[in-house]
This record gives structure tokens, C-alpha cells and sequence, in this order.
């Protein structure tokens, strides 16, 4: 196995890794999206709602928004907290939401009792009051997985691509025709021959391959060699969400082994 | 995780795994293909959301616990080596 860092922003990651199966590589980008734990508005109640939009579409709405915790491991998932599910400081954390127009009501208007959670975006709009209309809401937020509903999904744009290898023959007299057909700027001409620049950047279209005559230019890709991307909710940086990832796997793995060893 | 037993002969084992999906039964399953003893490894889910994946495992002879056993021990390796090359290039 090798990794290598391409890219790495706060709410974006791109590596390359080779030497893996597409198993472990997609196992990485499903646990990202559905297997790590965040918070998000799971319950409200509604004390006074005036506004344009239904109840319901307001609840979405605040669910919706990506919740961000100085420390996520203080708090338990309901089903496996010491209260049992029933609900206590330690799987919820309450908030209060009262707003009055005219004007926006934004992300910032949630109030945790939490100090330490807060929305992971202060703009969020989530419904403009007119003039006279309130909105008063209470609930709380609970820590689940993204396969439970998506509003705890912490990977949101998460993908992988075989790395591209593009091979060009030895007959090339430099037309220039492949530099004009790749939409990524792949090819340049140099010195009366095609060259590839940033093979990574390729989108695998093929509009090389039919530019040029038949045979001439060649497109594969390295079975077991990926290009990730994973881009993160704003729950937590997307530098945790893969590490997180990784381990929620391992956790898994070893269980299963714990589970066998006990049939065996 | 929870696994149910559904059937376990000499080199045969159908194992029921509650609650669990893709990601970790893909990944065990590519692992176990890769195996020399390993005649048959698959999958299914009778009804998506609704059921629990099934997984049939044949081994030519080799006792198919140990079989999965071993396998989850290269993921388990996997997992790990990943979590520190990539520590190691995020720092």
C-alpha cells in the first residue's frame, strides 16, 4: 500500500492510493459517508410557527444543518448511552431557536445549551419572516451515522477513479489535435511530440483517443491504483473524517474476529 | 454486530450478519476471494433495508471460520497501515 497526498484543505482531501483493492478504496469513501458519527437536529418542538413554510419543512430544514463539536466523543449514540435511549445530557444536547420578523432567521439563530457545539456555518438561511411572524422552536440534537438518515452524513461529495494511464506511440508527429480535444489541458507539444503533463487530472472521456488516428494514443487504467476525493459536511475537518473512517473499519473488522472467535 | 448461524458444515458456512452492509461485507468478500482455499465467497440481501446480508462461504476442506478469521486479520492489517501512512502524510 502507498499513500500519497495530493491535495488537503480544511473541508476537502484528494490522495492517491495504490496497491489496494477497489474494496478497500470504496470502503473508505462508504464508511466516510455513511459510517462516522455526527450531530444533527434530531427532535423539535414546535411552540409558534407563523411563518410561510410548514412545521415539517422547517424541522427538515434545521436537520439539515451541519453541526460542529469541540469534542464529539463526550457524547453517545442513544442506543448505546447509559440512559438506554431514553435521553439524557449524555446523547442530547437541547437548543433553543426563537426568532421574530422581519427578516432572516440563519443557522446562527440556533442556540445550544452546549457551549461547545454550535452550527458549522453561521449563514445558513432557513426561512425569511415577514413582518409580525414568529417562529419558537425547542428540541434537541442526538449523534447517529449517515445510513440512519443523510442529515448525519459527514462525507458529503465522496469518490474515487482509477488513475488513469495514457500511453502515446511512437509514430506522433505532433499535430496538436489531442491538445485541442482534452476539456482537462492534459497534452502539450514539445519538441514535435505529444506529451502528458498531469495524467491525474484525466476524466477518462477518451476524446484523445478518438482525435488522434486509431491505435495512436492509448487510454488504461491501473487496476489497483485510485485517485480519492472525499469532501467533508462541515461536521468536523475532512483530515478526521478519514482517519475516523478508517478506524470505524478496523472497529468493525475486529469485532467480527471477536464474534468468530467465540464460535470457533 | 451480531452474526447468526444459519448453516456450518466441515466447509461450508452461511452466516447471517445483522445490521451490517456493504462496506465491511464487500471488502470481506474480495478479501476471501483472493484465497486459495476458497472455493465460493458471496452475499445477498434478500430485500434492501428490510433483510440482513447472508453470506455463503465454501473452502475446499479448510474449516470456514478460520478461513473468515484470517481474512478479517488482512483487513484488520489493511486499516491499519492505511491509518498510518495517512497520519504520517497529513501531519
Amino acid at each position: 500500500m502507498k499513500f500519497e497526498l495530493l491535495q488537503l484543505e480544511e473541508d476537502r482531501i484528494r490522495y492517491l492510493l495504490s496497491g489496494v483493492t477497489a474494496a478497500f478504496a470504496n470502503g473508505i469513501r462508504r464508511a466516510c459517508m455513511s459510517e462516522v458519527p455526527v450531530l444533527a437536529i434530531d427532535e423539535i418542538s414546535i411552540y409558534d410557527n407563523t411563518s410561510v413554510l410548514f412545521d415539517e419543512q422547517v424541522g427538515l430544514r434545521l436537520g439539515e444543518v451541519p453541526l460542529q463539536a469541540d469534542d464529539l466523543s463526550v457524547f453517545a449514540q442513544p442506543e448505546e448511552c447509559q440512559c438506554g435511549g431514553s435521553g439524557c445530557p449524555g446523547c442530547r444536547v437541547d437548543f433553543m431557536l426563537s426568532a421574530e420578523g422581519p427578516g432572516m432567521v440563519y443557522s446562527s439563530d440556533i442556540q445550544f445549551t452546549d457551549p461547545s457545539v454550535r452550527p458549522a456555518f453561521d449563514k445558513i438561511p432557513i426561512v425569511v419572516l415577514g413582518e409580525g411572524e414568529k417562529l419558537v422552536i425547542e428540541g434537541y440534537a442526538t449523534k447517529h451515522v449517515g445510513k440512519e438518515h443523510s442529515k448525519w452524513q459527514a462525507g458529503t461529495l465522496c469518490g474515487y477513479k482509477n488513475q488513469p494511464s495514457l500511453e502515446i506511440s511512437e509514430s506522433c508527429d505532433g499535430c496538436g489535435k489531442c491538445v485541442e480535444a482534452c476539456p482537462r489541458n492534459i497534452f502539450t507539444v514539445e519538441g514535435g511530440r505529444a506529451k502528458t503533463t498531469n495524467t491525474l487530472e484525466c476524466s477518462l472521456c477518451k476524446l484523445c483517443v478518438d482525435a488522434c488516428e486509431p491505435g495512436a494514443i492509448s487510454l488504461s487504467l491501473i487496476p489497483s491504483s485510485f485517485v480519492v476525493s472525499i469532501e467533508s459536511a462541515g461536521n468536523m475537518p475532512v483530515k478526521e473524517l478519514v482517519a475516523k473512517a478508517a478506524e470505524e473499519i478496523k472497529r468493525r473488522a475486529e469485532d467480527l474476529d471477536a464474534k468468530l472467535a467465540e464460535l470457533a | 454486530m451480531n452474526l447468526k448461524i444459519i448453516k456450518k458444515t466441515e466447509n461450508q458456512a452461511v452466516i447471517e450478519f445483522v445490521g451490517e452492509g456493504h462496506t465491511i461485507l464487500n471488502l470481506l468478500r474480495t478479501e476471501l476471494l483472493a484465497d486459495e482455499r476458497v472455493l465460493m465467497a458471496t452475499y445477498d440481501t434478500k430485500f434492501p433495508i428490510m433483510d440482513n446480508p447472508v453470506f455463503h462461504l465454501t473452502t475446499s476442506g479448510e474449516d470456514p471460520i478460520v478461513v473468515l478469521r484470517e481474512a478479517t486479520g488482512r483487513i484488520i492489517g489493511q486499516c491499519e497501515e492505511f491509518s498510518k501512512q495517512y497520519a504520517e502524510a497529513v501531519r
